[in-house]
């Protein structure tokens, strides 16, 4: 229980920052699955930090306030520097979140 | 002032950098290794590698085992609690025949006294280097780290006004891109993303020992009574001696009395922790019962219930103020005493980030200033040899800690020095070599001293198995987390180590064929340290 509510909170901070920074020209250049295709940014951005709510819900579920203020910005800044790092090193990992996100420009 | 705010503060950046990252390096490597001191105190001790003890545990078998010790009778008593992170019962006692105060460590199910490993280990070398750095001449080490921790909060405040684009910055780690670049994306991702957690951490380590820093303001609120403050804050007021013999009661009654009424309170949040007593066989002693270190919960000393020790009869059940609540959260978070494991591993996670982003920062000056062309070859080699040996170096040291601890033998002693100070000597004849080896070798140092940590960590995790047979199998079968965890550590940081070495070496490599052809340049790039 205890266990599955961390790794849960895990993830959605992964999930959510990778929606992020896809929301970012910078980084949706790395990983938009075609040249044309382009980020649908507001929807990222609300699921990113949607995400980030429901990590913060899933950490003090587990833990309580007291300890969640603590848990939640380090779970968020850890999976930040992995999202970096994937983006840097394996941005294929990203590809899939890319196609959900994207939508063929306006001509 | 510089012509903007924004150089201003990167001239401010700048130079508290220069001057405090090389200290912060250290204190925060220290600190980053503390979160597991504990577990390193096993590793290096290995008479305490011991399964978890059990849930009941009675002082009162130890109380004349230790007073024996301490020569047949003693003023002074104290008991830890074991725990899975602790697992052997430590005590400490004022010796009467040395007039010390000794420690003595204990199989908590046995009931039999331990004779270990001379060692400061994690608790006693690593932990209070981090605050201290072994300077207690004058207080001096805590001055010097309180002037870090003051630095650190001006350089991230700095370091948030220098920088445009914080946000699209958070997740840019330009891998393909020179080393420079790379230095800096580095530099601010860690910054960014470990902020809160850095900027918390500076703070409450100042706030920790502000009596020290800001002696006025205690001295305000106490007077010359500066013991009494504290003993109200904390609620430690004892009993004057009476100077008549008395008996000490049951300890084991009166922790049950404590644990009844944290449990009344409704701030009980497990068993005592620590058992305390002082001006033992005297009518008057007083037993200190408390949960300093809870590990359901970040904020620390809440729960303290002083005792006559012979009579057993509460004198203070303390309840904390809200401002004392405040802080030991504060001090909590910074103490890291609680049973959290994922948080534990992000606290260390975090940690090294923090090493990160200081060491990208003094690599990035040093690049900066070869770039401009202040390319002085004594300056550069000297600030090259201040950040090898101020990174790499203090990772070496503490791995020929490690190393020391294995090889000397039980009873080691040289000139005078017992087995504990010659591994404390191991480290800092090491560190010093790593500065001279630095100095010796220039850039292709950081290849050298990578490889160093590599072959440091191996030779850690083999010396273990030597010395004591616990390999990783046996540890891992066996549930010797704390064993097995050091060891898959120091296998990671020697994976770490390979990889850097084998980058500095292509690194260096092409920076020998450019910096023939170098040239001096005046722009910088955008986002870039306005190095002066």
């Amino acid at each position: 229980m205890s266990l599955s509510l961390m790794v849960l909170a895990t993830l959605t901070a992964i999930i959510g920052l990778a929606c992020l920074s896809l929301s970012q020209d910078k980084h949706w250049r790395v990983v938009r699955p075609s040249k044309t295709a382009v980020p649908r940014v507001r929807e990222l951005r609300i699921v990113g930090y949607g995400l980030l709510v429901v990590c913060a819900a899933l950490c003090i579920a587990r833990d309580g306030i007291s300890f969640s203020l603590i848990l939640w910005p380090l779970t968020v800044g850890i999976s930040a520097i992995v999202i970096g790092m994937t983006i840097a090193y394996r941005p294929v990992l990203l590809k899939p979140l890319a196609s959900l996100a994207a939508q063929e420009a306006k001509a | 002032m510089r012509e903007t705010f924004r150089a201003s503060m990167g001239f401010l950046h700048t130079w508290s950098g220069i001057l405090a990252s090389a200290l912060l390096f250290a204190i925060f490597w220290m600190g980053t290794l503390s979160v597991f001191d504990k577990e390193i105190d096993q590793w290096m001790i290995p008479e305490t590698r011991l399964p978890a003890p059990p849930q009941n545990i009675s002082y009162d078998q130890f109380v004349p085992k230790v007073v024996d010790l301490a020569g047949g009778s003693t003023t002074y008593l104290y008991f830890r609690r074991p725990d899975a992170r602790n697992p052997s019962l430590k005590s400490y006692y004022f010796d009467t025949k040395t007039e010390e105060y000794e420690r003595a460590t204990f199989n908590p199910v046995t009931g039999e006294q331990i004779e270990t490993t001379d060692s400061l280990a994690g608790t006693g070398f690593i932990f209070p280097f981090h605050f201290s750095l072994h300077l207690r001449w004058n207080n001096v080490g805590y001055w010097l780290v309180g002037f870090a921790g003051m630095s650190m909060l001006v350089l991230i405040v700095s370091g948030i006004f220098i920088h445009r684009k914080i946000v699209q910055d958070f997740f840019t780690f330009r891998s393909t891109k020179k080393a420079r670049r790379l230095t800096l994306d580095l530099h601010n991702m860690t910054s960014l993303t470990a902020l809160p957690f850095h900027f918390l951490f500076a703070l409450t380590g100042l706030l920790i020992f502000a009596s020290i820093y800001l002696p006025l303001g205690v001295k305000s609120v106490a007077g010359d009574d500066e013991q009494g403050l504290y003993q109200e804050i904390y609620g430690s007021k004892q009993l004057t001696p009476a100077n008549e013999p008395g008996e000490l009661v049951s300890l084991d009654a009166m922790v049950a009395e404590a644990t009844r009424l944290w449990t009344e309170n409704g701030g009980y949040v497990g068993p005592p922790d620590n058992v305390r007593v002082s001006n033992v066989g005297d009518k008057n002693a007083t037993v200190f019962v408390r949960n300093s270190f809870p590990s359901g919960r970040v904020a620390m000393n809440q729960n303290v219930t002083s005792f006559n020790g012979s009579t057993g009869e509460v004198i203070h059940n303390h309840v904390p103020s809200g401002t004392m609540a405040t802080f030991s959260w504060l001090e909590g978070f910074h103490f890291v005493q609680f049973g959290h494991w994922p948080l534990r591993w992000l606290y260390f996670v975090a940690g090294l980030a923090g090493c990160a982003m200081m060491s990208t920062g003094l690599i990035f000056w040093v690049q900066a200033r070869i770039k401009k062309g202040a390319v002085d070859p004594l300056k550069v080699r000297s600030i090259r040899a201040l950040t090898i040996g101020s990174t790499t170096g203090i990772i070496i040291a503490t791995g020929a800690f490690f190393i020391a601890n294995r090889v000397l033998p039980f009873e080691a002693e040289v000139a005078g020095f017992d087995r504990a100070q010659l591994e404390m000597w191991a480290f800092f004849v090491v560190w010093v070599g790593t500065f001279v080896h630095a100095s010796l070798r220039g850039a292709v140092a950081w290849m050298d001293q990578s490889f160093a940590i590599a072959g440091a960590s191996i030779a850690s995790v083999l010396l273990n198995w030597a010395t004591t047979g616990d390999h990783l199998v046996a540890t891992a079968v066996a549930g010797q987390w704390a064993v097995f965890g050091m060891d898959m550590t120091l296998l990671a940081a020697a994976a770490i180590g390979v990889v850097s070495g084998v980058k500095a070496r292509s690194v260096t490599a092409a920076k020998t064929l450019s910096e023939k052809s170098l040239k001096p340049k005046a722009a910088q790039p955008t986002g870039a340290l306005p190095a002066e």
